[in-house]
Order: C-alpha cells, then sequence, then structure tokens
C-alpha cells in the first residue's frame, strides 16, 4: 500500500516537473512586409568600354573588340646552368727548388795539410775515409717533408790540384742518421773539375738539418809539386728540385693553384647566341680549404660589362685553423649585365655561346712553416646559375609549333543566343610578330561554336588559307610587325561566322620561327616578352537586327548573408522599369543547385515582358515605356531557395527585325521593392 | 462525531487564480470518515503547476500559444487584430514548483513559538505583460504590406517578459509565514516605444518611420542575472472565519549582461531604465541607388541592408542594472460553512488580488466549495467554483476539483473557463495543479 502511494505521488511528480520544466515551442507567425530595395540605371557606358565607344557624329555605338586566339611565344630562352669545379690536394704543391753549397777543404780532408799550407810541394796520393761529416742546414726551407717526388743533384766540383779518383758520398738526416742519398764520384780532374750526378729523392724524408759526409776520398799524386792552399779542396753542390711532398712542415711559396683564361660555353637550348643581356641569374662561386694559409681568387668576365664595367671581383679566403678549414661563398648577381658570347677572342674566333673569363687562385705565402699533407685540398666551386636574358641577341634556330585542336573562349557574346543580322561586318585578323625573327603561321582551321545552342560554322576564307608571314620586327622592347588580312562578307563568310554569336573559337594552327634560316646572319633577337599573336579585331558601327537575342547570365548567391531562409514563404520582386532601348525585353530567372541543375523558376508577369521604347525613323529612342515587371517565388518554389546556389538569369530581347543602331541615350531605368512573407518566431 | 481538527500549520490556499498556494498557512477540513489521528500534521504543497494569462482582447488561443508555444496563421491573426481595441493589454504569469520533502524532524521544533524552517522549494517562475496599440499589433504580427498607404501611430508601447529559477526557503511562526528566496534570471526581454509612427507608401516604394524605441534582450545562452525575494503572508481569526493578507514577489534583480538597441532614447551607464526620451527626426527609407555592377549576388542586398541599419539610426550597448520583480498583494477572507456536515456546501471566501505588472488589473475573486457526496466512492471529492473580475482579463468564470487519495490530496483548479469552451473570442484563462501531502 505504502509502495502504491509512493509510486502514485512519484509519477505525478514527474509529471508536474515535465509539465512546468520541459522546453516549449516558440510562438511563430508569419510576417508580409514590403520594402524598397534599389534603384539603378544600365546603360551601353556601362559595359565595357573597350568594347564599345561612341561616336560623336550621331551618338551612336561603335564596335571595338579585339581577341587574341592564340599566343606563340619560344620556349624561354635560358642559359643552363655550367660551371667548373675544381679540386687539388697536396700534391698540386711544390717546395722551392733551392741549392745549399758545402765546401770541404784541403785541411778537412787531411790536417797535415795545415801545417803545409803556401809551402810547394808534390801532394801525395790521398785515400782518406770518413771524413768528418758537414753539417748542411735547410731549415730556412723547411723543417721535414716527405716528399712523393723529388730530385737531388749533388756536384762535386774538384778544386784541388790533384785528381780525385773516387769520392763516396753520402747525405744523411743529422737527427736520425737515416740514409737520403748516396753515390760516387771517380775521375774528377783538378783544378775545378766537376761531376754531377742525380738522386732520385721520392718516397725520401727530408729533415731541416743534414749531414754531408764523404765516406771515402781517394786522390792521385799531384803530378809536379803544387802550392798548397788549404782554404782550397772539394765544393759540394746540393740542388733540390720539383719537390712534391706528400707531406711536409715547410714555408709554401706564394704560388697559383687555379690559373684559368678560357673561354666558359653554355647550351642555350638550340639558339647561338652572340649577345645576352641578363634579366635574372647569378654567379656562385663557393671556396673551401683547409690549408693553413690565406687564399686568394681572382675572377674576371673581360666580356660581361654593366654600366661601362666589366665584372672584377677578387675574393679572399682566411688560413684555416688547425685540424679546421675555413670556406667562403660568394653570389654575385648578374641581372644588367651585357655578356658577350662569341668567345674568349672574338677578333681572332668568333663563336657563339661562349663567354670568357679569368680565374687565377693563389695561395698567398706567410712565410710560416705550415704544416701540410695529402688530405689537406683546396676546393673550388664555380657555378652560373638560372641565366634568362633580357634579351638575347643571335640565331634563335629553326622551330615549329603545332597547336592541334584547341579552343578559346570569345566573350564578345558571352551569353548571348539568338538570331542576329549585322549591318556591316568586317574583321581584322592579325598575326603581330614582336620576335626579332622572321615568323610564319598557317590557320589550318577556324570554327565559330555557340556554346548555348551548339551551332558551329567553319571559317571559309580563301585569304586565310596557306603560309601567312610575318618580318622581323625593328630591335626595340614592344615594337612589333604586324600582317594584317582583312575579311568581309565579299572575301569570306565571315559575317556568318560571327552571326553564329560565339562564346568559343576553335582553332589549329602552326607556327614556325626563323623558317628560312639564319638569313639575318646572328642578328636575330629575342625580348622576354616576345611573342607572335594571332589576333582578331571588330570594328564597325554597333547596328544590327534580330528577331530574338538571348542573354544568359549566371550569378552566385550566399543566402547566410539573407538570414535563415528556410522561414521565408513568399517573395515577390517588383521592378519598375523604364525602358529607353529600341527592343522588347523579357526576364526569367532559374534556381540552380550547386552542380548547375534547374530546381525551380520565379514566375514572371507580364508574360510578354517589357515593350520597346518608342523611336523615330532613324531608330533613336524617343519616348520611354514603362512596365512594372514582377517577378515572383511563391510558397512552393520558396524552399528551393534552400538548395539554390546559383541564379541564372536570362534576359530575352526581341528586336524590331529592322537593322538598327544603339544610341547614347539608350538606357533601362530599374527601381525595385520587395514584398516577402516571413515567419518570425519569438524565441 | 467526529471533530475536524484544525491543523493550525499547513494549509492550503482557495482559490488560486494564477498563483500557487501562495499563503503558507491555511485550515483544512479533515476528511469525514478519515481515522482522527492524534498526530498533529501539516498538509503542505510538495509540487505545484500554475498559469495564468489574460488579455482585454487577445484571444485565448493566441495567449495560450504565447506561453505554451505554436503557430498563428495569418488569416488567423487579421482575425485578431481586426478585434482589437485602441488601447490592449495582456499578461500571463507561470509557476511551478516542486518541494524538498521532507525536512529532517531535528530541523523542526515543536515550539510553535519560535521561527522555523517548514519548507524548501525548487521554483521557477516566468512572468509576462504588455500594453499596446492596434497600430503596434499589426506592425509586428502583420507586417506592413496590409497597411501600405496608411501611417501607422504605434505610439507609446510596452511588452516585458522574464523568468526566474531558484530555491525558496519557509519559515513559519504562530500565524507568520516568511519565504526567502534566491533566484537566477534565465531571461529578460523588454521593448518600449514612444510617439512611434511608421508610414508606408501606397506600393511600398518609400518607408518613413518617426519616433523612439528601445529592446533590451539578455543573451539565450547565458544566465540574465542574479535576485532574491521575499514573501510574506499572516492570518488572523476574524469572527467565524479567516483573514489571511500578504505579498509575494517582494524582490530586486540583478542583471549583467542585457543587450539594448536604441533610437531617440537616452541611457544612463548604470542603469537599464531609460532617462529621457528623445525626439528623433523622421527619416524615409527609398530604394538605394547602386551601380550595376554592385548588383552581384548578394552585394546588393548587403549594400542596402547596411544603408538601412545606417539611415534607421540604432544604437547598440551593453547594459547592466537593476530591476524589481513585479510584487504580488493579496488579501483573502475564508469562512467554513458546514462544519457539521459531510457534504453540502464547505466553504467560500472572497479574495483581492493585485500583480504590479504589465496588463494586470486588480483583481477581486469569490469561490465556493462543494462537497456533493458524504458517502461512495466519490465521497473524498470536492468541486469549488467561483468568478472573478479583472486581473490579466475582464472577468472569469473558474471552477476546479480537490479530490483526497490518502495520502494525497490533490487540487485542479481553472480559470476562465470560458476560454477555454470558447478560445477564438474569450480571452483569458488558466489552469492550477497542486499536490499536497501531510508532513510533521
Amino acid at each position: 500500500m505504502r509502495i502504491m502511494k509512493f509510486n502514485k505521488l512519484r509519477f505525478v511528480l514527474f509529471g508536474l516537473m515535465t509539465l512546468g520544466g520541459c522546453q516549449k515551442r516558440p510562438l511563430s507567425w508569419d510576417v508580409d512586409n514590403t520594402i524598397p530595395l534599389f534603384k539603378t540605371t544600365f546603360s551601353m557606358d556601362n559595359l565595357d568600354t573597350r568594347y564599345i565607344t561612341n561616336s560623336s557624329a550621331d551618338s551612336s555605338y561603335i564596335l571595338n573588340y579585339s581577341n587574341t586566339i592564340y599566343s606563340y611565344k619560344i620556349n624561354d630562352l635560358q642559359a643552363s646552368d655550367t660551371g667548373i669545379q675544381a679540386a687539388f690536394s697536396l700534391s698540386k704543391l711544390r717546395l722551392n727548388d733551392q741549392v745549399i753549397t758545402n765546401v770541404i777543404s784541403l785541411g778537412d780532408i787531411n790536417p797535415l795539410f795545415k801545417a803545409l799550407d803556401g809551402q810547394t810541394i808534390i801532394i801525395p796520393a790521398q785515400d782518406q775515409q770518413n771524413l768528418d761529416p758537414t753539417e748542411i742546414d735547410a731549415s730556412a726551407f723547411f723543417e721535414t717533408a716527405t716528399l712523393d717526388t723529388g730530385y737531388l743533384d749533388i756536384t762535386i766540383t774538384n778544386e784541388l790540384p790533384v785528381n780525385i779518383s773516387l769520392i763516396e758520398f753520402e747525405l744523411r738526416n743529422k737527427d736520425d742518421n737515416s740514409v737520403v742519398a748516396s753515390d760516387q764520384f771517380t775521375n774528377i780532374a783538378p783544378n775545378g773539375g766537376s761531376d754531377k750526378k742525380t738522386i732520385d729523392l721520392g718516397g725520401k724524408t727530408v729533415n731541416k738539418t743534414l749531414i754531408g759526409v764523404i765516406k771515402r776520398l781517394i786522390t792521385d799524386q799531384s803530378p809536379s809539386a803544387v802550392t798548397i792552399d788549404v782554404s782550397k779542396g772539394i765544393r759540394v753542390d746540393l740542388g733540390v728540385r720539383q719537390l712534391r711532398p706528400s707531406s711536409a712542415i715547410a714555408a709554401f711559396p706564394t704560388q697559383d693553384v687555379i690559373d684559368q683564361d678560357e673561354g666558359l660555353t653554355l647550351y642555350m637550348g638550340g639558339a647561338e647566341v652572340k649577345y645576352f643581356k641578363v634579366a635574372s641569374g647569378r654567379l656562385k662561386i663557393d671556396v673551401f680549404s683547409t690549408v693553413r694559409e690565406d687564399l686568394d681568387m681572382y675572377i674576371e668576365l673581360p666580356g660581361a660589362i654593366k654600366d661601362g664595367k666589366k665584372f672584377v671581383d677578387i675574393v679572399h679566403l682566411d688560413a684555416a685553423e688547425p685540424g679546421g678549414s675555413s670556406q667562403t661563398n660568394t653570389i654575385y648577381e648578374m641581372e644588367g649585365y651585357l655578356i658577350d658570347f662569341r668567345g674568349k677572342n672574338p677578333t681572332v674566333t668568333d663563336t657563339v655561346n661562349t663567354f670568357h673569363q679569368i680565374l687565377k687562385v693563389t695561395l698567398d705565402s706567410s712565410g710560416r712553416k705550415i704544416p701540410v699533407n695529402l688530405s689537406d685540398s683546396i676546393r673550388l666551386d664555380y657555378k652560373i646559375e638560372g641565366l634568362k636574358p633580357e634579351y638575347a641577341i643571335g640565331y634563335l634556330g629553326n622551330s615549329i609549333d603545332t597547336t592541334g585542336l584547341d579552343t578559346v573562349g570569345i566573350d564578345l557574346f558571352k551569353g548571348l543566343t539568338g538570331d542576329v543580322d549585322f549591318q556591316d561586318f568586317e574583321v581584322n585578323f592579325l598575326l603581330r610578330n614582336s620576335i626579332g625573327t622572321d615568323g610564319r603561321i598557317n590557320l589550318k582551321q577556324l570554327s565559330s561554336i555557340n556554346a548555348f545552342s551548339g551551332s558551329r560554322v567553319d571559317l571559309n576564307a580563301p585569304a586565310l588559307t596557306g603560309d601567312l608571314f610575318v618580318t622581323k620586327p625593328p630591335f626595340q622592347r614592344g615594337q612589333f610587325s604586324e600582317t594584317s588580312i582583312t575579311l568581309n562578307p565579299q572575301n569570306s563568310n565571315v559575317k556568318t561566322f560571327f552571326e553564329n554569336l560565339p562564346q568559343l573559337l576553335e582553332y589549329d594552327l602552326e607556327t614556325e620561327i626563323s623558317p628560312n634560316g639564319n638569313v639575318n646572319n646572328y642578328t636575330d633577337f629575342v625580348f622576354d616578352d616576345s611573342r607572335m599573336d594571332v589576333i582578331l579585331n571588330v570594328n564597325m558601327p554597333f547596328a544590327f537586327s534580330f528577331g530574338g537575342l538571348t542573354l544568359r547570365d549566371t550569378q552566385g548567391v550566399n543566402f547566410s548573408e539573407f538570414g535563415d531562409i528556410t522561414r521565408l514563404k513568399s517573395a515577390k520582386l517588383f521592378l519598375e522599369m523604364e525602358n529607353y532601348f529600341p527592343l522588347d525585353l523579357k526576364l526569367n530567372v532559374n534556381m540552380l543547385d550547386k552542380n548547375y541543375r534547374k530546381l525551380g523558376s520565379f514566375n514572371s508577369t507580364p508574360t510578354d515582358g517589357i515593350p520597346s521604347a518608342a523611336v523615330d525613323a532613324n531608330g533613336y529612342p524617343i519616348n520611354s515605356s514603362s512596365q512594372t515587371l514582377i517577378v515572383e517565388l511563391d510558397r512552393e518554389r520558396a524552399q528551393n531557395l534552400v538548395n539554390t546556389h546559383y541564379f541564372e538569369i536570362i534576359l530575352e530581347a526581341k528586336g524590331s527585325q529592322k537593322m538598327q543602331k544603339l544610341y547614347n541615350n539608350s538606357k533601362l531605368i530599374m527601381e525595385s521593392r520587395m514584398q516577402f512573407e516571413y515567419e518570425l518566431q519569438n524565441d | 462525531m467526529i471533530k475536524p481538527i484544525f491543523f493550525v500549520a499547513g494549509f492550503l490556499t482557495f482559490p488560486v487564480w494564477g498563483s500557487d498556494s501562495t499563503s503558507l498557512n491555511q485550515e483544512v477540513q479533515l476528511i469525514p470518515d478519515h481515522e482522527l489521528s492524534i498526530e498533529v500534521k501539516t498538509i503542505r504543497p510538495i509540487a505545484n503547476y500554475v498559469i495564468e494569462t489574460g488579455s482585454n482582447s487577445i484571444p485565448f488561443e493566441m495567449m495560450s500559444r504565447m506561453v505554451l508555444g505554436g503557430y498563428i496563421s495569418t488569416d488567423r491573426m487579421e482575425s485578431i487584430t481586426n478585434s482589437l481595441s485602441e488601447n490592449n493589454r495582456l499578461g500571463f504569469y507561470q509557476s511551478w514548483h516542486i518541494g524538498l520533502y521532507p525536512i529532517p524532524k531535528i530541523f523542526e521544533t515543536q515550539s510553535e513559538n519560535k521561527l522555523a524552517l517548514k519548507q524548501v522549494r525548487f521554483i521557477s517562475e516566468s512572468f509576462g505583460g504588455a500594453t499596446f496599440t492596434e497600430d503596434a499589433f499589426g506592425l509586428i504580427f502583420r507586417g506592413n504590406t496590409p497597411y501600405l498607404g496608411k501611417e501607422l501611430n504605434t505610439g507609446s508601447n510596452r511588452f516585458m517578459t522574464f523568468s526566474q529559477k531558484g530555491l525558496r526557503f519557509d519559515f513559519e511562526k504562530k500565524s507568520f509565514s516568511w519565504a526567502v528566496q534566491l533566484h537566477q534570471i534565465s531571461n529578460y526581454n523588454n521593448l518600449q516605444t514612444e510617439n512611434l509612427s511608421v508610414y508606408s507608401s501606397s506600393i511600398g516604394d518609400s518607408i518613413a518611420m518617426k519616433g523612439s524605441m528601445f529592446s533590451q534582450t539578455s543573451d539565450p545562452n547565458e544566465s540574465a542575472g542574479w535576485g532574491a525575494q521575499l514573501n510574506f503572508s499572516y492570518f488572523k481569526k476574524i469572527g467565524k472565519g479567516v483573514a489571511f493578507f500578504g505579498f509575494e514577489n517582494l524582490g530586486i534583480n540583478q542583471l549583467s549582461n542585457v543587450k539594448t538597441i536604441y533610437r531617440g532614447v537616452q541611457f544612463e551607464n548604470s542603469s537599464i531604465d531609460p532617462i529621457k526620451w528623445v525626439d528623433e527626426e523622421k527619416i524615409t527609407i527609398v530604394p538605394l541607388n547602386l551601380a550595376i555592377s554592385d548588383l552581384v549576388g548578394s552585394k546588393w542586398f548587403r549594400n542596402t541592408r547596411d544603408t538601412l541599419i545606417q539611415d534607421l539610426n540604432f544604437d547598440t550597448i551593453t547594459q547592466r542594472g537593476t530591476f524589481y520583480t513585479p510584487i504580488h498583494l493579496f488579501a483573502q477572507y475564508h469562512r467554513n460553512l458546514n462544519n457539521n456536515s459531510s457534504s453540502g456546501l464547505m466553504w467560500y471566501n472572497v479574495r483581492v488580488d493585485y500583480r504590479y505588472l504589465l496588463g494586470y488589473f486588480p483583481k477581486l475573486s469569490t469561490t465556493f466549495n462543494f462537497k456533493p457526496f458524504a458517502k461512495g466512492k466519490l465521497r473524498n471529492l470536492n468541486v469549488h467554483g467561483g468568478v472573478s473580475l479583472g486581473g490579466f482579463d475582464t472577468w472569469d468564470i473558474n471552477a476546479g476539483v480537490e479530490w483526497y487519495t490518502n495520502p494525497l490530496y490533490i487540487k485542479l483548479h481553472f480559470t476562465g473557463i470560458e476560454s477555454f469552451i470558447a478560445p477564438s473570442s474569450q480571452h483569458g484563462g488558466g489552469m492550477q495543479l497542486t499536490l499536497f501531502y501531510p508532513f510533521y
């Protein structure tokens, strides 16, 4: 019982809470409001003034329309990236050639002769062994060097008055007593006779202090009595040359490690260029060294001139730290340089695509003895990158370009379909060439296509068939040469071609530059904006007759600006029109979804639209016609707005079938207001 | 004979027209065949829902939708507009509460001489009222198209609604009852116009507007503010009856974030009340001059809308300030008639109510209670009926029932029964459902 009471209570309490606490719906109702919107005037002056100009003679309009059907540009002329990479290591370093002279006097040979100095005696034959060594100091040149290659020239000059029948000479490193070289000489004539021997030092280590030792000296008896002069003796000249150390601690002499003076050829994609004015590009030089001496790099491009000055620079690289390296990266922007590509010496050899460059890298000796070995290196990376011309002069080569079947848009009749009869129709096809060489164009096919009706008209114009030539223009930026072919109803079907009101032109054409080869002897040129264009030009009084003309336009719409359109019940747009055009106008609006599929349309009344203005005999509007056009969206269709992403606006104009002009007082004045039903909510 | 025992503490209020049992202490009559108990219990309302609506011109079908939600068609709105008088009023009051029972006995004292906490309730209340002209109603609820070529002198109008939710603590001592309530303001809306007129040309190509107005709205996603209020009642035996006096909703509320759109009004920084109405120049909205290129996509709409907003010269500010809860005053005389009978006319009362709320007039009501059956299954059923003059409405016929189903006591009351019968022509209606339960 108690449980039943409790449950009853609980149920009722829950019901009360639900009744009082649940979210209620808002009160909603429909309001019907009418609000003014906008006022505007449409006249011919609102059209693109490139196309329509006003004639001062009778205030009618002249149609002047120009459209580039096709534009040919040479594949961007650009020098291929080119560079030099040079790396050199210790094998390319050298030690100075040098000569050390040492004299072994008579007194050194036998001290007994010192006592006989000045006396005249017969010198007996001598056979001395292991004479006192003589120290030879080379520390001024190196501390030590392990030689990869090198030569030691030993010259023995006999100043003695006796014949040297044998002399055994040995050269040692003082510190470790290792033998550097040893050899023997025989029968060296007295009184200045000499003999020379060369010893290969490859693989040997030579230290700064050497010992020269005469291991054995055998002299003959003097043929007669001679005056003893103990100061004279045997002169030993030690000459080292072509020393290429594998490692050394030595003072390296100042020396050029790179020395180039030559022409550098760039690939120009088939063009043969004599002169090249740089629009953009750079020269990059990276130098890397582990050598503990300063380096200087001298670069000169004698053929690259800017502001009257040739390109010259010197780059300095400091000596590397012990165990470290030193590097420098330098970029030169070449913009503005005029480069002579005729080679190193064009007066001797006039070539193409080749420029003169001088590059010298010098090791700047400090005189310090520095350790160097085969792993030490100096690396030079020199590169020309991205060189593009402002203009280039030379021979551009012969090239043919074929488009195949392709299309281009034409907006003169954008959105139009209908049957139109133009009064006069004259079209100029302009072949305009700003590439500095002769050109040829062959128009194989040209068709007009109306995108709405799908109709197609092929151009039949004998004047445009076959090869059409254009000449080379003057050498000045923006200048062009032009070949013009006029088409009219007498020499072609151009009137029918355009009365199709095309939005697309389909073409197939072929272009060729330098069709006759290098007939201009390398005086062809190209600027960065040079091209060959095929241009359609229409210039005629804007006079026409038509039965019906339909203009279509599609406008995207974003309903988030309008608020919550799901609550829009119906809408009615009132357009008060005052028409000064000599045309009957009718307006329809369709709603399209995001895929351009039709969702529905607005009802438009009156169904026959807005009548034309009253005109005089010349078609000049003298009185406007007034009408209220109502574009309505009823309740059933209003919900389609939720999915509408585009409005398709279709304006149909009906002409009088008589040829007429449009004058500058032709306009359409619109004043609009909107009535709409909208559901409001009291949130 | 079983004598009814009067419980001094815990009374029902009869009748209730759009309010809950506002008087905490009320005399009740024991059901005759209910077993007498020496236990002293108080019958207290444990849950209550009440809604009261009314207008001197707006029919009940619209009033009920304004409170409970719903859609009104265009044709019906036209019909309602045509039935309005020049000066109209409407209002509503809605509340529900649930008692957070039981309060442990340890918190109660058995002594009647000490102020004791008797009840804690969770309560939700909504208030709304409006005074408006026929033209203002038409402009808001129908739009300007039906009035093209006419000038709508909407004049002075006021519309206000707000809701609050909170806790109420009820204290009693002898004949006195106090209740302290703390609540959160969940939404606040206040709209006022002065000398507002709108003229739409005959074809709608120009709209001229003059006058001043402001609209204050709280953010629906945030609390609008906090408040507190005091309720009081007192009863005294007078002759053979009992008189009750008291007030409810004596409160003050602090709003913290109210967005105000206004023209022709001056405000102070720290107050939400206007200090001065200023004459604004008449503005005329005409078609906006656009170039053809501007008629692209929604560009024209954006330009038109932006120009319109600029021309109307509306300003926007965010305000904070205080406002007072509309106080409710009441006085009632209750007389038991048939204490010795188990059926028949049991009691009657006469009551006066006044709410300081837009659309409310002082209300006089009288109710008679009748017990049709002394025995049988329906012996626990009481019915009551009465009439009232004033309130949100002009007059009402009221009726209801009480049913005792041990231990629950259920009361269902309807105000303005004529509105339920003819909602499209009659103006005010309401209902109340209360559950009572005996507690110590």
